[in-house]
């Protein structure tokens, strides 16, 4: 009796499990002849299939790693330079770490016509940061979105804003208070955007920093904090010193109150704003401060685009 | 003639080879009958077992000890997929760019995967601007402009243009929908 059980649960298992090994060993074969159809001379198809079946294996999707290949064939990428990229997302993806991210800079570093070389020193850097960005995500408990995961956008968030030369030390400081004050995600990416806008203004990351984190220590809504790129980029242009913009900023937050200078279309900030939203907590949702050139719509979505 | 208590173990022997072999109905039930009149005690749980036939409780069990397998094992290999069945909010950004002197203009960036023949933006006629729109959704993403296949540009209206480890920029464009989470800004 035992035995017939043993066998008939064996067999199932087979059954089962066939498909879904042959799948990953379908999706590599599918690869390899992809990429033995775009590369012109003979590749090492045994050499790239190792590398293809641990990304895949990892959790990259099909899709991903030929759009990556065809990518680097058009750029006229070698193949052994291929395989050590492939094998550095596949290890980052191992490590829990969104792979996109490494892809991403590849492929930026290729477009922007880097050299192998400098790729290669980039993702030695850029794997420290994108761990160190990643630590600070899952603290937040980015919970799931409609079809995007808010850990992945906070840990792109954060891996940009370490771009623009702000320090760990301040991005660590940002997600305590944020934590502290139990602020959402969302409410941590917002404000990281203001910080990258503000470093785009020309202002000292130095300042800019330690601004935004008193004014969530003060707890302080997003719609505040949204309006100090507005705040400096039209005092600035009336001549008024960013130093002084600063201490003024900072005094108002200080004494609890909403910005005092006045905006640039004439509506002064008054108030408090800090349980309410405030007057430069208009903008529209989605979040399109930054897509300037652009009016960006919300769509029925379906599916990642 | 005195009929012979079996003892315990032969009676259960007896008793599984019937349901086994598919013995008739009656014969069961008479051995049944006499189990439970000379109180065999270990043959309490076959007879309580004995409403399902063998075969199909084997392929019962089996069945349960594949699902136990099986199913973890196919969230191992899917992991990847599971958590992104929702659909994404999708938005479509235009994006604007002017030159005069270029020939061609490709908006490329992560949305893309940098693929610069994928994006081309389209020369608005008697005019020196270029458009393309692209449907992204929610995300951060670096992006930029390829003039004439070649020449690398900014976009010169983004808010944010973020150093990448190349020595170069990218502009950025963030996305974020912002309906669930109001109470909490």
């Amino acid at each position: 009796m035992k035995y017939h059980t043993f066998y008939i649960f064996i067999c199932i298992l087979i059954c089962i499990t066939t498909p879904l090994f042959a799948g990953s060993t379908e999706k590599t074969d599918a690869i390899i002849s992809y990429t033995e159809e775009l590369y012109t001379e003979s590749i090492d198809s045994d050499a790239l299939r190792g590398p293809v079946k641990g990304a895949l294996n990892e959790g990259i999707s099909q899709e991903s790693i030929t759009r990556f290949i065809s990518a680097n064939m058009q750029a006229g990428v070698e193949i052994e330079e291929l395989i050590f990229y492939l094998e550095n997302m596949s290890s980052a993806e191992a490590e829990g770490l969104p792979s996109y991210l490494v892809m991403n800079t590849i492929l930026e570093g290729i477009v922007k016509g880097a050299t192998g070389e400098e790729i290669r020193t980039s993702l030695l850097t850029s794997r420290s940061q994108i761990r160190f960005c990643n630590e600070i995500s899952v603290r937040h408990k980015g919970r799931a979105r409609r079809g995007t995961d808010e850990t992945f956008l906070l840990t792109t968030a954060l891996y940009n804003t370490l771009h623009m030369g702000f320090t760990e030390n301040t991005l660590e400081q940002l997600s305590s208070s944020v934590l502290e004050h139990q602020r959402s995600s969302i409410f941590f990416m917002n404000s990281l955007e203001v910080l990258m806008e503000l470093h785009s203004l020309g202002l000292e990351n130095e300042q800019s920093g330690p601004l935004i984190n008193s004014a969530i220590n003060m707890d302080y809504r997003i719609g505040y904090i949204r309006s100090f790129p507005k705040i400096f980029s039209t005092q600035m242009k009336r001549g008024i010193s960013q130093d002084d913009i600063f201490a003024s900023l900072k005094e108002d937050i200080e004494l609890s109150r909403a910005p005092s200078f006045e905006s640039g279309n004439g509506s002064s900030y008054s108030g408090n704003n800090r349980s309410s939203e405030g007057p430069g907590s208009d903008r529209a949702s989605p979040s399109q401060g930054s897509a300037p050139s652009s009016g960006a719509k919300k769509g029925n979505g379906n599916g990642g685009g | 003639m005195k009929k012979r208590k079996l003892p315990d173990h032969d009676m259960v022997r007896l008793f599984a080879k019937a349901t086994r072999i598919e013995a008739p109905e009656s014969v069961v039930r008479k051995l049944r009958k006499k189990i439970a009149a000379e109180g065999h005690p270990a043959s309490t749980n076959i007879l309580r077992r004995s409403g399902v036939p063998l075969l199909r409780r084997q392929v019962i069990l089996a069945v349960i000890l594949t699902l136990l397998i099986t199913v973890p094992l196919t969230f191992f290999y899917t992991r990847h997929i599971t958590g992104k069945h929702a659909p994404a909010t999708n938005y479509v950004v235009r994006f604007v760019y002017e030159n005069g002197d270029a020939h061609t203009v490709q908006i490329v960036g992560d949305f893309n995967a940098w693929n610069s023949e994928q994006t081309e933006m389209i020369r608005i006629p008697n005019t020196d601007l270029w458009t393309a729109e692209v449907v992204m959704s929610e995300g951060l993403y670096r992006y930029g402009f390829l003039i004439d296949n070649s020449q690398w540009a900014l976009d010169p209206i983004a808010k944010i243009n973020v150093k990448d480890d190349f020595g170069k920029e990218s502009s950025l464009i963030m996305l974020l929908d912002e309906t669930e989470d109001r109470k909490n800004l």
